[in-house]
């Protein structure tokens, strides 16, 4: 079963690191996420009944570790600010036309709340509402109404840092 | 820009990012083997050691009471007991006891609430279930321990007060006292665990109520 685990889990730890990106501050707390997120998922790996889609059921236990996590609350996720790592990707993206519009998505995204944070995480990795719902525990409806909330607070964001 | 292109943006400057963080398979393996247990773990070992104690404390009470006093219905200074110190001591062991069964059912209660892996809504309910909980069991502990001493001041007192040793004045100043100590001592320990456990689990605490409302606050803002 470990094999098994480390190969999916390898496969897909673009989402835990996702996650952690957009969680955390700095570097040393992006590896405690991770390396939480990672034993939760391998404590929780025998009760994946694959009712649902592999990465569903990752994103469900890396944002409720991330949400739930003592460190990250106790520092006030909702005001973190951009990590190092963040602003590096954005300077290698200066010469691309988009870097000043991804600076300002990340600005913004930093400010949102961490139900926010995880909302609008699942919407930009294309998972639909059906997903977001099973996911959050909320109903589609209200994901929807969520999201239009949010999306009206980013572009809001996006204006007042431009 | 319009969330069309965010999205791209995002796929885009999340799926590099992530590229650059990869760790092989021995890195993830090393990473699981390295781990401590996390905060919620620590919490709910300490809830099963807390029932554990509390247990130990109850049958140790049980003991005392029904193989040595119980039995021949007499003090070991060869008093009899009264029956209003044996049905309040009756009392008490049942409260205890109660209150007991009730911590366990709602800890289970809580364990319950999903199988596997939960969604945020129900993870939130739990957590905030289990800490809460934790807190409860602390000052339930410390209410056995007041608890136990009351009703040992008030044997103590009784067995003084039946052997006439000393004047009656006495023995009001004594009560007074012992009474005044007894409010003040519990006074005490409930604030000092109280604050402890606000200055370490608070802001946390918070935190994921304050979550959990605005989870909730989407479904009751909007019907």
């Amino acid at each position: 079963m470990e094999k098994e685990f480390l190969d999916i889990v390898g496969a897909n730890q673009g989402i835990i690191h996702k996650v952690c990106n957009i969680y955390c501050d700095d570097e040393e707390d992006r590896n405690d996420l991770f390396q939480e997120i990672l034993a939760q998922l391998w404590k929780s790996y025998p009760s994946f009944r694959k009712e649902s889609k592999f990465t569903t059921w990752m994103y469900r236990v890396a944002l409720n570790t991330a949400i739930t996590s003592f460190k990250k609350i106790r520092r006030q996720p909702g005001f973190n600010r951009l990590s190092d790592q963040n602003l590096q990707i954005a300077d290698e993206m200066s010469s691309l036309e988009m870097d000043e519009n991804i600076a300002l998505l990340k600005q913004a995204v930093s400010k949102l709340s961490g139900i926010e944070k995880s909302i609008i995480l699942l919407f930009l990795e294309n998972k639909n509402y059906e997903e977001i719902a099973e996911i959050t525990g909320i109903t589609q409806n209200y994901v929807r109404v969520k999201m239009n909330r949010i999306k009206k607070k980013l572009k809001l964001l996006m204006t007042a840092e431009d | 820009m319009e969330l069309k292109d965010l999205k791209k943006a995002w796929i885009r400057v999340s799926d590099e990012s992530s590229g650059k963080q990869q760790l092989n398979e021995e890195q993830i393996k090393a990473m699981l083997g390295t781990r401590t247990k996390s905060l919620l773990e620590k919490i709910e070992r300490n809830i099963r050691t807390g029932f554990v104690v509390i247990l130990v404390i109850i049958a140790a009470m049980l003991a005392v009471d029904y193989l040595t006093v119980a039995p021949s219905g007499m003090t070991s200074d060869g008093n009899k007991v009264p029956r209003w110190l044996f049905f309040l001591d009756l009392g008490l062991n049942l409260l205890i006891i109660s209150l007991f069964v009730t911590f366990l059912f709602h800890y289970w209660k809580i364990r319950q609430q999903c199988k596997g892996v939960c969604d945020l809504r129900h993870t939130l309910t739990k957590t905030i279930g289990i800490l809460t909980l934790y807190q409860r069991i602390f000052t339930f502990l410390l209410a056995i321990i007041l608890l136990i001493s009351a009703t040992g001041f008030a044997a103590g007192y009784y067995t003084s007060i039946n052997n006439h040793n000393t004047s009656e004045g006495f023995f009001l100043t004594d009560l007074l006292i012992g009474i005044l100590l007894l409010i003040l001592i519990s006074g005490l320990l409930f604030y000092l665990i109280r604050w402890v456990f606000r200055r370490v689990y608070g802001n946390y605490l918070r935190g994921l109520r304050d979550t959990f409302a605005e989870l909730n606050e989407v479904e009751e803002g909007d019907d």
